[in-house]
């Protein structure tokens, strides 16, 4: 059964007053619109996108470079503001929250992955992995326990003391992952979690992720351009030109709750 | 300024613009054939604007210093020059009583002898075309009271001068420029000095009253004229003048001269460079007169530049810990600049870019900020040297018109220098930089050893252990500290290398090394000199102790990062909220070495000069204004021959002065104001000292302390008990002992107990001839060496007939008083000064007297560290390098830290944390050496004997929380900057 409807053209999803979020729903975004200013233009990054993530699902994001989908990463994650649109996340209205709360939120309740790994070179993974936990105020002798756990979670408790630089490409991305997950997030975002990997273990850490998201129930929303993870998630929703042109439920994997797409309009695809 | 350390300036001049010259032709070498190379290096200059600003600062900070040091130079020279130059005016020279042609105008100034003597001079001076004018002069040292402006000033000279000779040396000048015709001054009319105006508030018109003999002279002021020599304008003194012929009339000295005042050919400053000629044809001509001449003008021209260039020396020492920490400054600069374009440079040289090639690049680039660099810090050196100027004439503006000057030429030096010495650290950076391994570059991963630079360490190893050996037997052999310690320093990197080289680890051996370097020079004097005996040196070891010292502390330091690293991480825990911004703070320095060596070295050698000179000054300070310092005495009047008091005590009483207050008075006879003439037994020349004779009471009631006694004198007491027995036995203060001459020191005319040493505690007794007023000699044995701590008892002292037998009429009386209350020696000694004020006495309170020396020396050190303080620019400088740098190469971990939940203040907490984390070490090490090294220096002078050393912990702390606080300010602008980075937007970054 998909909730999921395209939107006719024209019917703004913005209009009237702001709708509230399916209480399903763990990400609901109305008609987002983010433009960066170089200085001499104006890139429209994502033109009016209405977005949903249910929780316990798994979407990929993918379109060609450039298309827009870090930026809705970014934008539903709290790292980036938006120029128009709601956002909530865990039923909270991002716009609302300050800069300090935001920040707090992504702490206690999300985790990222991303394509270069961004693992502190100066700390060992077991020192970057229970970093979040330290932020949320967790006490140093329960961090490391947490973090040791979660590192033996992606299978590197005997790695914990290395530093960054003396693990493979495949290692550094379990760390990231074990970083992810370690402060029980409600969704894990990832940027194209396996672009920097050869394919071999790309699929071992796609492997990884689903088995998180469909033993512990977590969230992940992921940038990709691997057509093999869309394949993977539960849903596949395809950016171009800054709005959403389509969505797509891979047959290879059971399907899960699904949400309904936000109010009055349904979601998968920009204003214009 | 002419020399400094004795090298002429416009030498050092021209061999600086040759090597600046070639520095620079070395670059428009690569300009011309390597253009491309070129541009790809000048072209960095303006990409970041704020980077390449903090680079200048950074790069100038070698001509900062020596353009300052050099600038002061030139001041204390131009200001003492155009002093004497202003009062001598056309006087090049003085002919005055003596036996040796060689004279001393200050050990003959009270002497006076016949006015034929002018004929003799004349007939003397006929064949000597260098002189065009001589002018008799009578002195007398005088009292004199302004009664209606309630005015008086102890000494004034009252001179005479001959009207009719006055035109050759440009004649007298009112203050309002106009020539004051002396020779129509009706009877008891004078001039007097503008100084003499202002301190006795008299102008034309206006009657003062001097007293000579003991007689009132009234006399009616005809004009104010310009300080000078002509107007009896002295260092200590106001000036009368009147012609010649009233003064002698006046005085009851018919015929009689102090002096003759010969004028040379030429200008007031060009007749001085001819004189030298001219003085010696006049002393020959005058052979066998009992005249002598002294050529004055050029005398203390060559004093104060010798003055000038001691100051310039100094502080050039001591700003060499900042040239050094500006030479570690800038190899940090180019080698965080090849980081940053690592991945640049390998793919360079992976596409054909030669080694050399990079060098020439990097070269290209840091001769662009050193040229513009070195234009900054001469600017600024001017700018400070200035500074110092003001501080200088708020110290020492009562005897010395202080006026800012800096010479072209020696900022042509400080610039090519300053310039010269960047561009070689540059040089040295870009060699080493260029040194990658081209696919870790390219990759941007660390670099991996190779076999070659093994090889290349077991050399460098063996060339340390060999060259150091020498160096130390070399030193230890002929009793020099500097080669020996230099040796002992470099010996255990010469043991360290090749311990490396066979791979033991790095943590022991480098430790070990740099406790060795420690242990080396932190222990005791008196250990050291146990060990290898005593070795010269001078403040040339202040500078290798505090290089080695650091080099010890900061490998001890880097090579144990981690263990002092998880001490504050440990503190962070503490602090709950503060642990990530902790943790995140304190990986970074452990992981970038030499970057975290470089900036905690900086720190470390200019805390540690701050902190030695600080602790020096305070323990100094405390010791030479300790109770011994006045020797038991409270107040000093001085009495000139020209008024002389009958009864002290008597006197005092009947104008109801102190009565009741007076414990005790000891007299002391000088024969002259400004020395007499002694020399050791068997010396062929005569030299200056201050010869004191003392009465039974001066030496009953006086404190003695002895630095050194001679052999068969078991203590203090049976020095003095020697004194009172015999009058032939003489003690003598501790300046004049080798060394202690400070700014005399090396004067031709200064007496030197040779063969007495600082260290001595006996020595044979050494007998002294005095030169006698009858031409006769008399002759005394020295049987101790006063300490420096009793600062009031300066001269060579024996008994007071023994000092009657030499000047019958002694030129000053001084009396000296205990009071039943010490803290009243302020009030009496003006009490004493007013009521004898016709007799010219002065009064002055020791204690007073000894504090006020010691608030210009204190003064002059805090100048000095002001001026070392400078060097906190380069850490500064190097903070904000750093910071700036650390913002741009971690954006993307900023990213990533804010991503999983670091608010922007944890973001800008972690770099603060790393910045006092680095800066705190550099402080504390720098601190504890600098204590260290005091206390060593300190406890093994044996003038400290005794003394307890203490150290100045609020100055310390000051210099501390300041070198922080700014380090950390220098912080805050990036880290704020860091903070505010949108979370996306440093993701993105690459």
């Amino acid at each position: 059964m998909s909730v999921f409807r395209r939107t006719t053209a024209g019917k703004s999803p913005r209009s009237g007053a702001a709708a509230q979020p399916h209480p399903d729903a763990i990400i609901w975004a109305e008609g987002i619109v983010k433009t960066y200013d170089t200085g001499t233009d104006k890139v429209q990054a994502l033109r009016g996108v209405d977005f949903a993530v249910a929780r316990g699902e798994m979407v990929a994001v993918m379109g060609p470079s450039g298309c827009g989908k870090t930026t809705l990463l970014n934008s539903l994650s709290g790292l980036d503001t938006v120029d128009g649109g709601t956002i909530w996340l865990g039923g909270q209205d991002l716009a609302r929250l300050s800069d300090r709360k935001r920040t707090d939120y992504r702490a206690r309740r999300m985790g990222f992955v991303f394509q270069v790994y961004n693992l502190l070179p100066v700390l060992s993974a077991v020192e970057n992995v229970e970093l979040p936990l330290l932020v949320s105020g967790v006490k140093p002798k329960e961090a490391r326990a947490k973090a040791l756990a979660a590192l033996a979670t992606v299978d590197l408790a005997k790695w914990a003391a290395h530093r960054p630089a003396e693990l493979s490409g495949g290692q550094r991305q379990r760390v990231t992952i074990a970083r992810s997950l370690v402060n029980d997030p409600a969704i894990v975002w990832a940027d194209e979690p396996t672009g920097a990997l050869d394919s071999k273990t790309a699929t071992e850490i796609m492997d990884l992720m689903r088995n998180l998201n469909q033993r512990a129930g977590l969230t992940f929303v992921l940038v990709t351009h691997d057509p093999g993870i869309g394949a993977r998630c539960d849903r596949i929703v395809r950016m171009q030109d800054g709005v959403i042109v389509g969505q797509e439920i891979p047959r290879a994997e059971p399907e899960v709750v699904r949400v309904p797409a936000p109010a009055p309009a349904l979601a998968m695809t920009g204003a214009d | 300024m002419n020399e400094v350390f004795g090298l002429p300036m416009s030498g050092i001049m021209a061999t600086l613009i040759a090597l600046l010259s070639l520095c620079l032709l070395s670059v428009a070498w690569v300009a011309w054939r390597r253009p491309v190379i070129f541009k790809l290096g000048v072209r960095n200059i303006p990409r970041r604007r704020a980077q390449t600003a903090l680079i200048v600062v950074g790069l100038m900070l070698s001509t900062l210093i020596i353009s300052t040091a050099l600038g002061v130079g030139d001041t204390l020279d131009y200001s003492a020059t155009s002093d004497t130059y202003r009062q001598l005016g056309r006087v090049d020279a003085v002919v005055v009583q003596s036996r040796s042609p060689e004279a001393d105008l200050y050990a003959a100034l009270d002497d006076t002898f016949g006015a034929d003597a002018l004929a003799v001079v004349e007939r003397a001076t006929a064949g000597i075309p260098e002189v065009d004018g001589l002018l008799p002069i009578l002195d007398a040292r005088v009292p004199v009271r302004h009664d209606s402006a309630g005015q008086g000033e102890p000494t004034a000279i009252l001179t005479g001068i001959d009207p009719a000779r006055l035109d050759a040396f440009g004649g007298l000048r009112g203050t309002d420029g106009n020539a004051v015709d002396l020779a129509a001054f009706a009877v008891n009319e004078v001039a007097i000095s503008e100084e003499a105006a202002k301190e006795l508030d008299a102008a034309a018109g206006d009657t003062v009253t001097a007293f000579f003999a003991n007689k009132p002279l009234p006399l009616t002021v005809a004009a104010v004229v310009e300080d000078s020599t002509l107007a009896g304008h002295r260092e200590t003194a106001v000036g009368l003048v009147m012609p010649l012929a009233q003064m002698q009339a006046l005085t009851g000295q018919p015929d009689t001269v102090s002096m003759i005042a010969v004028s040379g050919a030429g200008g007031v400053r060009d007749a001085a460079d001819g004189s030298e000629s001219a003085v010696a044809a006049l002393r020959s001509a005058l052979a066998g007169q009992n005249l002598g001449v002294d050529p004055i003008k050029a005398d203390m021209v060559e004093q104060a530049e010798g003055i000038a260039a001691l100051f310039t020396g100094l502080f050039l020492v001591l700003g060499l810990f900042s040239i050094a920490a500006g030479v570690l400054l800038i190899v940090l600069i180019f080698t965080m600049l090849a980081a940053e374009r690592r991945s640049e440079m390998g793919m360079a040289r992976a596409v054909g870019t030669q080694r050399k090639q990079l060098i020439q690049q990097f070269v290209a680039e840091g001769s662009g900020y050193a040229l513009l660099s070195g234009l900054v810090g001469a600017a600024l050196g001017v700018g400070a040297a200035f500074g110092i100027a003001a501080g200088l004439r708020a110290l020492f503006g009562d005897f010395l018109a202080i006026e800012p000057h800096v010479e072209p030429r020696s900022l042509v030096v400080a610039y090519c220098l300053g310039v010269v010495i960047t561009f070689l650290a540059v040089v040295g950076s870009s060699w080493k930089i260029s040194r990658l391994n081209v696919v870790a570059a390219v990759r941007d991963i660390p670099d991996v050893a190779t076999g070659h630079r093994r090889k290349r360490t077991l050399v460098w190893g063996a060339l340390l252990l060999g060259l150091g050996g020498l160096l130390a037997i070399q030193g230890a052999g002929a009793g020099v500290a500097f080669p020996f310690y230099a040796g002992m320093s470099l010996l255990p990197f010469g043991i360290a290398l090749p311990l490396r080289f066979f791979g033991v680890a790095s943590r022991p051996v480098f430790s070990a090394a740099g406790l060795y370097l420690l242990a080396l020079w932190m222990l005791p004097q008196n250990a050291m000199n146990a060990l290898v005996g005593e070795l010269d040196g001078e403040i040339e070891m202040f500078f290798l102790s505090g290089i080695f010292m650091v080099v010890g502390a900061t490998m001890v330091i880097l090579q144990n990062t981690d263990l002092l690293l998880a001490g504050v991480s440990r503190l962070g825990g503490l602090f709950k909220g503060s642990l990530p911004a902790v943790r995140t703070a304190v990986a970074y320095p452990g992981a970038a070495r030499g970057r975290t060596g470089l900036t905690i070295a900086m720190f470390s050698l200019i805390v540690f000069s701050l902190v030695m000179v600080a602790t020096m000054n305070h323990n100094y300070t405390a010791l030479y204004l300790g109770d011994e310092a006045t020797a038991g005495w409270d107040v000093r009047a001085d009495a000139s021959n020209a008024n002389p008091l009958a009864d002290f005590r008597g006197d005092l009483a009947a104008q109801g002065v102190a009565a009741g207050e007076i414990a005790a008075v000891g007299v002391v006879a000088s024969p002259g104001l400004f020395g007499s003439e002694v020399r050791l037994a068997g010396a062929p020349d005569w030299k200056n000292v201050d010869l004191r004779g003392m009465d039974p009471a001066f030496l009953d009631g006086s404190e003695f302390a002895f630095l050194s006694r001679a052999v068969g004198y078991a203590d203090d007491a049976a020095v003095v008990a020697a004194l009172r027995a015999d009058p032939t036995l003489a003690v003598i203060d501790a300046s004049a002992l080798d060394g202690g001459g400070g700014f005399e020191e090396g004067s031709d005319d200064r007496f030197v107990l040779s063969g007495v040493g600082w260290d001595d505690e006996t020595f044979a007794p050494r007998r002294v001839e005095l030169a006698r007023a009858d031409g006769g000699i008399s002759a005394v044995t020295i049987v101790g060496v006063i300490d420096e701590k009793v600062g009031a008892l300066a001269g060579l002292f024996t008994a007071r007939d023994t000092v009657a037998a030499v000047a019958p009429d002694p030129a000053l009386i001084s009396y000296y008083v205990r009071l039943a209350d010490p803290d009243r020696a302020d009030a009496v000694a003006q009490e004493i000064e007013a009521a004898l004020l016709q007799n010219g006495v002065e009064g002055v309170s020791l204690r007073g007297e000894v504090e006020d020396q010691q608030r210009q020396s204190s003064g002059f050190l805090y100048l000095v560290q002001g001026f070392m303080g400078l060097g906190l620019l380069v850490g500064v400088a190097a903070v904000g390098v750093i910071a700036f740098r650390s913002v741009v190469e971690r954006r993307q971990q900023i990213g990533v830290l804010r991503a999983i939940g670091y608010r922007r203040g944890l973001v800008s907490l972690s770099f603060l944390i790393e910045t006092a984390f680095i800066v705190g070490m550099g402080v504390l090490s720098g601190t504890i050496l600098g204590v260290v090294l005091a206390r060593n220096l300190f406890t093994a002078d044996d003038a400290a004997d005794g003394a307890g050393f203490s150290v100045p912990w609020p100055v310390i702390a000051t210099i501390l929380v300041a070198t922080v606080a700014i380090a950390l300010v220098m912080t805050w602008v990036p880290s704020r900057q860091a903070a505010r980075i949108a979370p996306a937007e440093a993701l993105r970054y690459e």
